[in-house]
């Protein structure tokens, strides 16, 4: 391939991916579970309004007007309003004079630093271990179990620390009976695992 | 091949992160398990749907419904896994598809553990991007130099946690200090006071604190207000309730030598 083939062929790959890119983003937004009352503007989890749909672009909203002014979105066939202009600025005023200013006060130089702490002493070496303790038998190793969930052992507050505690558990045993009873209704083993899920969690 | 991903045939439940940003943060790993699950249980973050889910042709049951008005969380978490284990059970494999990190403040993953092992149900977990990852890149920090702290807010009240002003310190659910229900408002400012007056403890007054909330869609900039801590409490109950907080350490503790041979 020459090089203008070669530059033919990555200016039409790039426009493909740009094409791409700007498809994925409308797909996005056209599929935004927002309501059709809220789609003018989207608020944080609690509800207050953050971003607002101005001149076609989501704008953050500034603190000052961070109320709940979420405008309803116009009706089919109507016209959106033309963004809000921007917030008018005096221009500075021009200089009234060819009188250069005063010049700025000396600025005063910020005290000294205080001196460096002493250096702080290290603390002793720690006593020497205890000897070491005689440890029970390691217990016989789990059984193999299915998944792929990544085991910790050894955890503080290891949540399946309590397995063995819940599998002897009658109530536990009796949801696991229901739960693999292929013949159970679906709504008598959902009631099963809400009571499993109380027992567990 | 990644030893942690398994063939579908073999797996009852997948319990896949989503991430933060909506249609940008699944995992390669995350799409090919799901899309070869009967059904994918999913629990967005308000901000709609994922696109990249909607997309695997897989149907989706949507978990959010099981959020109700003062209900305990704890209740509303229970009632999502039991459903999604009762799937599981009948018809595997399904998928359980949570926005963020799986495993970083999400309780029903530590339900479905728990009862996979009761049941013996074949369980694989798939990280996202947690919030504490798109907080690290909005604040641009690497946690690397001074390490980190991090700490749920009610726990750290609660149990009165010592803070260490020296490390760089990461609160979350601070909107929901002290509240075992679900609520959609605004949360109150008592809570806000509660833990201003804590962190006052270990920090000077005019210190400057972040209250950070990574864009959930590729469409929208993440916020980060900075407030003194003093007024911590009334900027967080008039602002932005994104319920996470930076706070950059105040002092610097001293290095001693370390023989590194």
């Amino acid at each position: 391939m020459s090089d203008l083939g070669r530059f033919i062929d990555r200016i039409e790959r790039d426009v493909a991916f740009a094409l791409s890119v700007r498809a994925d983003l409308v797909a996005a937004l056209a599929d935004y579970s927002l309501d059709d009352h809220e789609r003018d503007a989207i608020a944080d989890p609690s509800g207050r309004e953050l971003w607002r749909l101005v001149g076609g672009r989501y704008s953050r909203v500034s603190p000052g007007e961070r109320a709940v002014d979420v405008h309803p979105p116009p009706a089919a066939g109507v016209t959106p309003p033309p963004p809000p202009p921007p917030s008018s600025v005096e221009p500075p005023p021009p200089p009234s004079s060819v009188e250069p200013p005063p010049p700025p006060p000396p600025l005063e130089l910020p005290p000294p630093p205080p001196p460096p702490p002493p250096p702080l002493e290290l603390p002793p070496p720690p006593p020497p271990p205890p000897p070491p303790l005689k440890l029970p038998p390691p217990p016989p190793p789990p059984p193999p179990h299915h998944g792929g969930d990544r085991r910790r052992a050894g955890w503080l507050d290891d949540p399946i620390k309590d397995l063995d505690g819940w599998r002897s558990d009658p109530v536990v045993q009796d949801i696991v009976t229901v739960v693999t009873d292929h013949g159970a209704p679906v709504d008598v083993i959902r009631q099963a695992m809400l009571r499993l899920m109380e027992r567990i969690g | 091949m990644n030893p942690q991903v398994h063939p579908t045939a073999d797996l009852d439940l997948a319990i896949v992160g989503m991430g933060i940003v909506i249609g940008r943060h699944l995992s390669v790993e995350g799409r090919e398990i799901m899309r070869r699950c009967t059904t994918i249980f999913a629990l967005d973050n308000a901000y709609g749907p994922d696109p990249e889910l909607m997309a695997l042709d897989v149907p989706i049951v949507d978990l959010n419904r099981f959020y109700a008005e003062g209900q305990r969380r704890r209740e509303i978490y229970r009632r999502m896994a039991a459903e999604i284990l009762t799937s599981a059970t009948a018809k595997p494999p399904v998928a359980f598809a949570t926005y963020g990190h799986p495993q970083v403040y999400c309780y029903p993953t530590t339900l479905l553990r728990r009862a996979s092992r009761v049941l013996g149900l074949r369980t694989t977990i798939v990280p996202g991007i947690s919030a504490l990852d798109a907080l690290l890149v909005d604040i641009d920090f690497d946690l690397g130099a001074q390490g980190l702290q991090t700490y749920d807010a009610s726990d750290a009240l609660a149990r009165q946690r010592q803070l260490q002003p020296d490390v760089p310190c990461v609160l979350w659910q601070v909107t929901w200090i002290g509240e075992a229900t679900y609520r959609s408002g605004p949360a109150g400012v008592d809570g806000f006071r509660e833990l201003e007056r804590y962190l006052l403890r270990f920090y000077p007054a005019e210190h400057e604190v972040l209250s950070v909330f990574s864009s959930p869609h590729p469409a929208l900039d993440s916020i980060i207000e900075r407030h003194r801590l003093d007024n911590l409490s009334d900027a967080l109950a008039g602002g932005v309730q994104s319920g996470t907080v930076f706070i950059p350490p105040v002092t610097s503790r001293p290095r001693y030598p370390v023989d590194t041979e």
